[in-house]
């Protein structure tokens, strides 16, 4: 049963080496693609967690506000009260995980259309608080001045530990949301997903599991957000609009949302396209546009089944859960 | 022993009364068959018992308790588990796999024994009954195929043994025998029969006469939402307003 006892050797020598180029790779980067590589790396945990909420077949619109609440409290907690961010970064996704809690109640009560409708709307309403109420939220400016995270003598204002920094925590929490996806607790979402009657026939709670995977996955992103605005320092409404959410769907469903790296191969493939045509700031939304509407046409599986044609990633086994 | 009470049981879809009034018991270890011409309220029934659908007034008490207002997932936590019509399986996924979320019970975890590996003999004890489900309903050698390539007798033994893995003590099943060859409802036929044998009450809805006459122990009848008669097959069978129910005329 435990897929982790015996990963294959290749396998784990791969995330060896994968690991040691991450390690190496800022050395040699210029200022702001140490900085790009940051943002990169924290939005691999923004579209891993929100592939725990689309398990189950309900595509929300409000990931990126959810980020955004987790950014708000460990801003506000650090800034206001003093507290380390050793503390408000993992309080910043009880804030995210609770808030989704609480709009579970409402919002799991639609699906799909009427889902995705509901959570921008709920989505809208917090953000919109953040501008309405000045105090704590700073209105459109936001809050800015927040402090970075300290640690022995370490400077974390600089791009290359605060990169380590964020590496580690984004590898344990996407380690973490495979274990989940990978347990009996995936199984029972896909099956939410796919028939949800069959699944309630046979005793699984389809209500408690919609909800359980977006608390999840809140949490998570709850803990990025965190990540982001205690890196760039100021945190503001505009981070986290519909804007923002648009671009975690195009990466997930570019990348495709069928295997577990779907979605981050499109985070990591979109991004680097995109920050490759920065010279030309013009041209850049035409390009990007084309290239989505490329893929779309000419890759409709999503960029993971290109990956699928090497037979190295096993495409049979990914399906699987047994 | 009565396992199911159904007692005045009624559902009112605006101004139709589909069900109306309608009282039955099943006894613990028959096959209980639930017949009538088309529209007679047999499948509202059915729903209601399964809590796929609420009540307008009555009750159904399953071994004393009662379903009123339980959700499906509750009622078949309780042991009262249903099939479907249509074929309803996890088309994409193995056989193994749709028998091994019929055991969400058996094998339902939270995040946290999850993400530490501390629900792994549960989890075994599962695998351990989708296997034991799956040699009982004999497709154990289909294991690693896709629900969707199975043939159709074959998915629809498969459906009943992912209600079979969530160990149910009554089984609910919705015209099991709807769209089957001979062949294949011989096969579903005996089935069911081992079905009983390990323990299990089934009730089934049913059109197929045949099917129903040889198999169920006790049948009620329904028609234009009420009980017209109930009893052994024999008795059903010579109830000469049974038979003008089915056929029609005065």
């Amino acid at each position: 049963m435990n897929k982790f006892s015996s990963p294959s050797i290749q396998k784990l020598v791969a995330l060896g080496g994968l690991f040691a180029f991450l390690i190496v790779l800022p050395h040699f980067l210029k200022y702001h693609h140490q900085d790009f590589l940051i943002f990169l790396t924290i939005n691999i945990l923004v579209v891993v967690s929100y592939r725990l909420v689309t398990l189950t077949g309900e595509w929300s619109l409000i990931h990126a506000v959810m980020m955004g609440v987790g950014a708000y409290s460990s801003a506000i907690l650090s800034k206001s009260f003093g507290i380390s961010f050793w503390i408000t970064l993992p309080l910043a996704g009880v804030a995210a995980g609770s808030m989704a809690a609480l709009l579970s109640y409402p919002l799991f009560r639609l699906t799909q259309f009427y889902f995705l409708i509901g959570s921008f709307a709920a989505g809208e309403a917090i953000r919109l608080c953040w501008i309405q109420f000045i105090q704590p939220f700073g209105g459109t400016g936001g809050i800015s001045a927040i402090p970075s995270p300290e640690l022995l003598n370490i400077d974390f204002l600089e791009p290359i530990p605060y990169f380590y920094l964020v590496l580690f925590i984004v590898s344990v929490c996407v380690f973490l949301l495979y274990r989940i996806e990978k347990s009996r607790i995936g199984l029972t979402l896909h099956a939410v997903h796919w028939k949800a009657v069959l699944a309630e026939s046979v005793g699984v709670n389809t209500w408690n599991y919609r909800s359980l995977a977006f608390i999840t996955g809140s949490l998570f992103v709850g803990l990025a957000g965190a990540l982001k605005v205690h890196y760039i320092g100021t945190v503001a409404p505009k981070q986290f609009d519909i804007g923002f959410m648009v671009f975690i769907l195009i990466w997930v469903i570019v990348g495709g949302y069928r295997t577990f790296y779907g979605a981050i191969l499109g985070a990591i493939i979109l991004s680097i396209l995109d920050e490759i045509f920065r010279g030309v700031d013009q041209l850049r939304p035409a390009i990007y546009g084309a290239t989505l509407i490329l893929f779309i046409l000419y890759l409709p599986g999503g960029l993971e089944s290109l990956l699928q044609k090497i037979k190295f990633f096993n495409p049979a086994k990914n399906q699987r859960f047994t | 022993m009565a396992i199911l009470d159904v007692n005045h049981l009624t559902k009112k879809f605006g101004g139709l009364v589909a069900v109306n009034n309608v009282s039955f018991h099943v006894n613990e270890g028959d096959i209980h068959g639930l017949i009538g011409p088309n529209g007679a309220g047999k499948s509202t029934t059915f729903k209601m018992i399964a809590g796929f659908l609420s009540f307008t007034d009555g009750d159904v008490l399953f071994n004393g308790v009662s379903l009123r207002g339980k959700k499906p997932s509750r009622i078949a936590s309780l042991g009262v588990v249903r099939t479907f019509q249509e074929t309803t399986l996890f088309q994409e996924l193995s056989v193994f796999d749709n028998v091994l979320i019929g055991n969400h019970n058996q094998a339902k975890t939270n995040v946290f024994s999850a993400l530490m590996g501390l629900d792994q003999s549960k989890q075994k004890d599962a695998h351990d009954t989708a296997r034991e489900v799956l040699e009982f309903m004999s497709l154990w050698e289909r294991r690693d195929q896709l629900a969707s390539e199975l043939p159709l007798g074959f998915q629809r033994t498969l459906a009943v043994a992912i209600a079979l893995a969530s160990k149910p003590k009554l089984l609910l099943l919705d015209e099991p025998f709807a769209g089957m060859n001979p062949e294949e409802t011989r096969h579903m036929m005996e089935l069911t029969q081992n079905v009983r044998e390990s323990g299990i009450t089934v009730v089934l809805v049913e059109h197929n006469m045949k099917a129903v006459m040889g198999l169920c122990d006790r049948l009620t009848v329904l028609n234009f939402g009420t009980v017209l008669d109930d009893g052994s097959p024999e008795r059903v069978r010579n109830n000469p307003d049974v038979i003008q129910a089915y056929l029609g005329g005065n």
